[in-house]
């Protein structure tokens, strides 16, 4: 069913959408707003950049951080924009303050003049980025979570305060001196709290990236039996380069599924896959998310798409898995 | 910013591209905004749909446009700029499935970018330092070439977290006196700006 242009597109249809997960009509019937209609491009711009957003801060979760890590991030560009956000967000978390706004007029702790104060500002960014280099050794020092935890709880009760006199202030005559002067004291407050904190949250947010990697390259299976290959995973593994060795090249694009070869499910399958061919071979690439695997047997079935449309099974590749 | 990204087609005549600007911008004077707009939407457009090289394929995009209008004496009459856009697209987008010979191009014939997205591997950890040393000193170089507006704005909506963030907004939209929406869509917009102009900067584009 075509979606009509007067009907709002629900958040779980945009993510659908780019997760690439809605059929061929509507999704065409999206593609053609993402271009030509202002507005519906407007929405789907702001709800990818806060998706991207949730990821970078660790707040998505189950299948759509699954699907994020298996679909979205497949694409250089995406991971372009992962980068980006994940830079602006060291910005953001260098950021001393929250705007501070008082009734009848607006003080910013970097007051009107911004570029008077943007060295010291962006300075912070560069050394933010700094530790984002060395922050690794920091990740699991128990330490700092605990230290997090109560700067956690510091900067929510100085919010709180904050929220309530703001309240107050708009409720009562703007020359309560003393109404004013607390709520600027508490704002300092949370400025240094912010401060103190801004690096360790930075160092913490690491501990969510995703760095470890393992390459797996899988021959065409041959008749007679070789010996299975193993994927050995090591603790801690995020994700497969997989890359498959193919008998031929006579396909414009290739998906490959990942299935459990006792119970035969699906559990993975890969964007469609263009096949480089040099000295002769040709071999396909893709990432695999690592956390889908265990201990176990696992089949790669990799199937074939013509020009028209028309899907065939190729090949596949048998292989075990082994956690040591 | 927008001046630095205006590229031209070489076989488009500089008054071509000028009325080619001009139609897209569809009777207002965008200073070339609306042609970075559609060809953002053209690049995440094929990107959705996988393609290898997605910049390539919008610059083909509206290089046909461009000498469509040209042939057209600057007009098309019957469809709205956007929308022709489009359709422009999508037949770019099936020449491109048709394309099979793209799939012969050997790694070593491909530019870094096309490698990684027929590889669709990511940057092994180290180069995903170095990255981000780089983008941070990207961005802080355009940050500080938004106009100061801009900047402030782009840095207060995205300040805080989440209840103190959607909070600030809401401040911040008042503020501005825009809704908690306009406010939203003003804010990706800049971020946009700031992503090509870091894109541009590292290399990336």
């Amino acid at each position: 069913m075509p979606f009509s242009r007067q009907q709002r597109v629900d958040d779980q249809t945009l993510r659908e959408y780019l997760f690439g997960l809605l059929p061929q009509e509507q999704t065409e019937q999206m593609d053609e707003w993402s271009v030509a209609d202002d507005e519906f491009a407007a929405r789907l711009d702001t709800f990818e950049s806060d998706m991207v957003d949730a990821y970078v801060r660790g707040e998505l979760s189950g299948d759509t951080l699954a699907k994020f890590q298996t679909v979205y991030l497949s694409s250089p560009r995406r991971r372009q924009k992962v980068a980006f956000a994940e830079g602006f967000y060291a910005l953001e978390a260098a950021q001393p303050a929250p705007p501070a706004v008082v009734k009848g007029g607006r003080t910013s702790l970097f007051g009107p003049g911004f570029g008077l104060f943007a060295l010291p500002r962006l300075a912070w960014a560069g050394g933010l980025a700094m530790l984002l280099a060395i922050g690794a050794l920091l990740v699991d020092n128990l330490h700092l979570r605990d230290s997090m935890h109560q700067v956690a709880n510091d900067r929510a009760a100085f919010e709180q305060r904050e929220h309530d006199l703001q309240a107050r202030l708009q409720n009562e005559d703007a020359s309560n001196a003393r109404t004013a002067s607390e709520l600027e004291q508490v704002r300092k407050s949370l400025a240094q709290l912010e401060n103190s904190s801004a690096a360790k949250r930075v160092a913490s947010q690491l501990s969510s990236l995703p760095i470890s990697a393992v390459a797996f390259v899988l021959a065409p299976q041959m008749r007679g039996g070789a010996q299975m290959p193993s994927l050995i995973l090591p603790q801690g593994t995020t994700r497969v380069d997989l890359r498959l060795e193919l008998e031929g090249n006579d396909f414009p694009t290739y998906r490959i599924a990942l299935k459990g070869l006792q119970d035969d499910k699906v559990l993975w399958h890969s964007g469609p896959l263009k096949a480089v061919t040099k000295n002769e071979s040709s071999t396909l690439s893709t990432i695999m998310p690592a956390n889908l695997l265990r201990q176990q047997m696992y089949q790669l079935d990799l199937t074939g798409t013509q020009p028209s449309g028309q899907a065939e099974l190729v090949s596949s590749y048998v292989f075990r898995v082994v956690t040591p | 910013m927008a001046k630095e990204r205006l590229s031209r087609d070489p076989s488009t005549s500089p008054g071509a591209f000028r009325q080619f600007l001009h139609w897209l911008d569809d009777g207002t004077d965008s200073r070339g905004e609306k042609y970075l707009e559609m060809r953002r939407r053209l690049v995440a457009y094929f990107d959705r749909k996988n393609c290898v090289a997605p910049d390539d394929l919008a610059d083909e995009t509206l290089n046909r446009v461009a000498r469509r209008l040209e042939e057209e004496a600057g007009a098309i009459t019957g469809t709205a700029p956007a929308q022709y856009c489009y359709i422009t697209a999508k037949f770019v987008f099936l020449e491109y499935l048709r394309e099979g010979a793209r799939s012969q191009t050997s790694l070593s014939e491909m530019s870094p970018g096309e490698a990684d997205a027929v590889l669709g591997a990511a940057s092994v950890a180290y180069v995903e330092v170095q990255s981000k040393e780089r983008l941070s000193a990207c961005l802080e170089d355009c940050l500080a070439r938004l106009a100061p507006a801009d900047r402030d704005l782009i840095l207060d909506y995205y300040q805080g977290e989440q209840r103190s963030k959607i909070e600030g907004r809401r401040v911040l939209a008042t503020r501005l006196h825009l809704s908690v929406n306009a406010l939203s869509i003003k804010a990706c917009r800049i971020r946009n700006k700031l992503e090509m102009c870091v894109r541009e900067r590292s290399g990336q584009a």
